[in-house]
């Protein structure tokens, strides 16, 4: 009967080790096959921010219901959900305010899956497809200085690589039961005599949410399996998919309303909103040594279904009607991805790569009854576009400590519009862009790197900004904005840092960068006009402290400041949060106890007009335990109950109909999740 | 210490932006006679509009461009996530029949603006129905009452005009920063002719052709050619501007 609490008490007095001196950490491994070392030594990043999260950190981390969170382990990223676990979720990084994804590239098993001219938001990224038991890393190049850094990269690309490591290999089902009424099942199968790569994994999840309007539902499945292990054919990879959820969209909520007491602090206006979203993805990657060069290429297809119900603001467009916007996007695309590499001499190899994806969209946008019927087309188009670009650079490595990677990259975006509501309005645009991108890194010391980038990086249209303007009434023609032409908005990026490895106990980074856009484009969707915004610039420091006073235990300190202007007026790029901290603690111990704790400070952000959100901390916590083939797991989201705005946006809205309309912005907000607990077991069979 | 820093900066609460009330009056100091295209001198002695909800708007980051057409400002962002960069941030909502003659400095009511860089104002039209039916604006949207003369001839007019639902003067001049401390009232501005453009109010109307004769004044009503001419126009910026008086 005490069996059980020993190993626990012994955990939790493993704390007292950070006490001891980091020096005497010398780092005996113990056997147990069950050991999965937090370290995570990149032993060449290629930039100074470039950011690794390994299988042990992502296993143990707090506050991990979807793929979407893993997202949170890197450092600067603040993630919204203004929808309910399902709908994609508002992402920032370095100043950027990415929207859905419009300026931070996501890629899945290699395939970009940023949706470029999603109804709802261009770059959309729904990461609900993936199964996080089967992410075996996560890495984030922050910048666009990779030459493999394509569309939406403006802030930088993240990536997603699946599989099951070996010491987490086997078949395993776990059930998880949260306080919002969650049921979560997953079953993994992870042959042991495959490679890293294999897997099939199903997820089932349903979720009533911390209040109304906050219920989720999905089934996933995730597989992927190495076809081909040869020496002569190479290895290759197929990965499939299939996704569907149903969740709410509670919208926003006025803070005066709340203020006021006619509306709780988590309560909604309206109950209906909500959404489904579908996937099927598909990808086969073929990796075949040739000669001295590397080749991997990738087809891959996806089909995807999203529709979406969602009012912000009440009755302000429609009084009789209601503003409900109902969206529907259907997509279909198919690529193909190259690369090679090849040394061309003893210090020289040659990086070329290309890529083409051809999607078929169908986009709806109408305003919609109570009854979610039609009220008003807003939008209603057919499109195909086509995505490609050519790379082609050089990795010369002149001496050992030195490494100099350059080279550009043309990128090509073709699209042909088609109004269904008006037939008679077509457009076809083919548009061009070449970016440089150069990265230098110096070994100053055996433990310390210098780090230098540069890169051009582009966000493309989306086709109904192609498609240009609404039509404008004849007479009322010069008193209307006509907005700026479609095109690919390039940013340029700077980034210069140093990090500081010594062995596997301690890793530092600092860097300084700064992104500057000339005149960004922002398509607004209600005037239907490319809105031509003025130069922006910005400035920031990311810090980042990782501390390893054992292998299974990993102390983590990242800071982001960034000030993010506009040049000429000097005010703040609205919702880009000016600072973040982020205090994390990963503890994955061969008894068999693991745990994780993330302490998150986000700073208060500007809004437009003058608003400001208000800052917030939040304490997630996770505990875990393993004992023979059962994992015990539990997981604590704001430990502290603290009552904080997970969104906040100035905008005007309608709701009550019996005060007098008013057009002026005003503080709305959704509230974030209050304490809510999951306890999880798993049974490896 | 950085706990302490983190704690201490996680305790700002939201901050709503600032916003002042201002009152605005009827101003028709830019209203004197103006010659059209056609070079007739007209002279108003009745000028009055049917208007709803006045909104007042900022550029915002738009870039300068942008600035050489007025623009069509949403009223609302639709999604809150997405960034617009030119917004409504004031407005004086209500029904207002605008005169320049006889309600010349009467207030309208208090506008109540966030605090930021003016460049436009949005005026919606309406039609006057609750006026009583002896009221030659009743049932109309806008009503002109003045003489018209060139070359000697003097020819009385009287016009009544009707706007569709939903028709608005968008971008009316209004350049001002506004913050806290602002104070003074703002004066809704008519004017016959833009002299930046050379456009007038009653440009293509030729008062001759429409002269009945008899001493009778010329009529333009819906349905009239005349009619459409000056409707157009009336729904152009150019003939008003918002101004700290």
């Amino acid at each position: 009967m005490r069996r059980p609490s020993e190993p626990l008490l012994r955990a939790f007095a493993l704390l007292a080790v950070l006490a001891a001196p980091a020096g005497a950490a010398a780092h005996d491994v113990p056997k147990d096959r069950r050991y999965a070392t937090v370290v995570v030594s990149d032993r060449s990043p290629r930039t100074a921010s470039q950011r690794t999260v390994g299988p042990a950190e992502i296993a143990a981390s707090p506050r991990r219901r979807s793929a979407d969170d893993l997202l949170r382990l890197i450092p600067g990223v603040l993630l919204i959900q203004h929808g309910a676990e399902g709908k994609g979720q508002q992402m920032f990084m370095r100043g950027f305010d990415a929207a859905h994804g419009a300026d931070i590239e996501v890629k899945v098993a290699g395939v970009t899956v940023n949706e470029l001219s999603n109804i709802h938001g261009q770059g959309y990224v729904d990461l609900g497809f993936v199964i996080p038991e089967v992410v075996r890393r996560v890495t984030a190049n922050k910048g666009p200085f990779l030459l493999d850094q394509g569309n939406f990269a403006n802030a930088g690309t993240i990536r997603f690589d699946l599989g099951v490591e070996p010491d987490a290999r086997g078949s395993r089902v776990g059930y998880e039961f949260g306080s919002t009424l969650r049921h979560r099942g997953v079953f993994v199968h992870a042959p042991k005599n495959m490679a890293k790569e294999t897997f099939f994994a199903v997820e089932a999840m349903t979720d009533k949410g911390f209040a109304a309007a906050r219920a989720a539902r999905r089934a996933t499945f995730l597989g992927q399996i190495r076809l081909l292990d040869s020496k002569t054919h190479g290895a290759l990879d197929l990965t499939a998919g299939v996704y569907a959820a149903r969740f709410d969209a509670p919208g926003a909520v006025r803070a005066d309303d709340v203020a006021a007491g006619r509306v709780d602090f988590a309560g909604v206006y309206r109950d209906d909103g909500g959404g489904r979203s579908g996937r099927l993805f598909t990808a086969l990657r073929h990796q075949l040594d040739l000669g001295a060069g590397k080749l991997e290429q990738r087809l891959h297809g996806q089909l995807r279904a999203l529709d979406l119900v969602e009012d912000f603001t009440g009755y302000l467009l429609d009084p009789l009607a209601g503003d409900r916007r109902n969206q529907r996007h259907r997509f279909a695309s198919l690529g193909y991805q190259l690369e090679y590499r090849r040394p061309l001499h003893r210090t020289l190899e040659l990086l070329a790569g290309g890529a083409w994806q051809g999607d078929v969209l169908r986009l709806h946008d109408v305003r919609a009854s109570v009854r979610h019927e039609v009220v008003s087309r807003n939008w209603d188009l057919g499109a195909g576009q086509h995505q490609a670009h050519a790379r082609a650079g050089l990795r010369w490595r002149p001496v050992d400590r030195f490494v100099l990677e350059a080279g550009a990259r043309l990128d090509l975006m073709a699209y042909n519009v088609r109004d269904r509501i008006d037939p008679d309005r077509r457009a076809r645009k083919v548009l061009a862009l070449p970016s440089p991108r150069i990265n230098a890194s110096v070994r100053l010391a055996p433990f310390a790197t210098l780090f230098l980038a540069y890169g051009r990086g582009l966000r493309a249209p989306e086709a109904r900004a192609v498609l240009g303007g609404g039509a404008t009434p004849e007479d009322t023609a010069l008193d209307r904005y006509r907005g700026g032409p479609a095109r690919i908005v390039a940013s340029d990026s700077v980034e210069v840092g140093t990090r500081f490895q010594h062995r596997e106990l301690v890793s530092a980074g600092l860097s300084l960068f700064g992104t500057w856009i000339d005149r960004e484009l922002v398509f607004d969707h209600v005037s239907a006009v490319n809105i031509e915004l003025n130069r922006t610039r910005r400035l920031g420091v990311d810090f980042d402290l990782a501390v390893w006073p054992r292998r299974w235990l990993q102390l983590r300190q990242d800071v982001s400041l960034v000030q993010a202007r506009f040049v000429d007026s000097g005010a703040p790029v609205p919702l880009a949060p000016p600072f973040m901290s982020a205090t994390g603690l990963t503890l994955v111990h061969p008894s068999g106890f693991r745990a994780g704790a993330r302490f998150l400070v986000v700073g208060s952000r500007a809004l437009p007009h003058g608003a400001r959100t208000s800052a917030y901390a939040l304490l997630d916590l996770s505990l875990g335990y393993r004992v023979g083939p059962l994992q015990l797991d539990l997981q604590i989201d704001n430990v502290t109950n603290a009552r904080w705005k997970e969104g906040e946006y100035h905008f005007a809205s309608w709701w009550d109909r019996s005060e007098p309309r008013s057009t002026i912005p005003t503080l709305h907000f959704l509230a974030g999740p209050p304490l809510t607990a999951r306890i999880g077991a798993t049974l490896w069979l | 210490m950085s706990l302490a820093t983190c704690l201490a900066l996680a305790c700002a609460p939201s901050q709503e932006a600032a916003r002042v009330e201002l009152p605005v009056v009827v101003d028709a100091s830019r209203l004197v006679d103006a010659t059209t295209d056609l070079g007739w001198s007209i002279h108003l002695e009745t000028a009055r509009i049917a208007t709803g909800d006045l909104e007042f708007t900022i550029q915002g980051e738009m870039h300068a461009l942008a600035r050489l057409w007025d623009l069509l400002v949403p009223p609302a962002v639709a999604h809150p996530g997405h960034y617009a960069g030119g917004d409504v941030t004031g407005a004086l909502p209500g029904s207002f029949v605008l005169d320049w003659i006889v309600g010349d400095g009467d207030e309208l009511g208090r506008a109540e603006l966030l605090a930021g860089n003016y460049h436009g104002c949005n005026i919606a039209f309406r039609r006057a129905d609750e006026l009583p039916a002896d009221d030659p604006l009743a049932g109309h949207t806008a009503q002109f009452v003045g003489t018209a003369s060139k070359d000697g001839q003097e020819l009385a007019f009287a016009a009544v005009l009707d706007l569709d639902l939903g028709a608005a003067v968008i971008g009316a001049p209004f350049d001002l920063d506004i913050d806290e401390a602002s104070a003074g009232t703002l004066g809704v501005q008519l004017r016959l002719r833009d002299d930046t453009s050379g456009a007038a109010l009653f440009d293509g109307v030729d008062f001759a052709a429409l002269d009945p004769g008899a001493g009778t004044p010329v009529s333009i009503g819906p349905g009239d050619p005349a009619h459409n001419l000056v409707r157009r126009a009336l729904q152009s910026h150019v003939f008003y501007t918002v101004a700290p008086l």
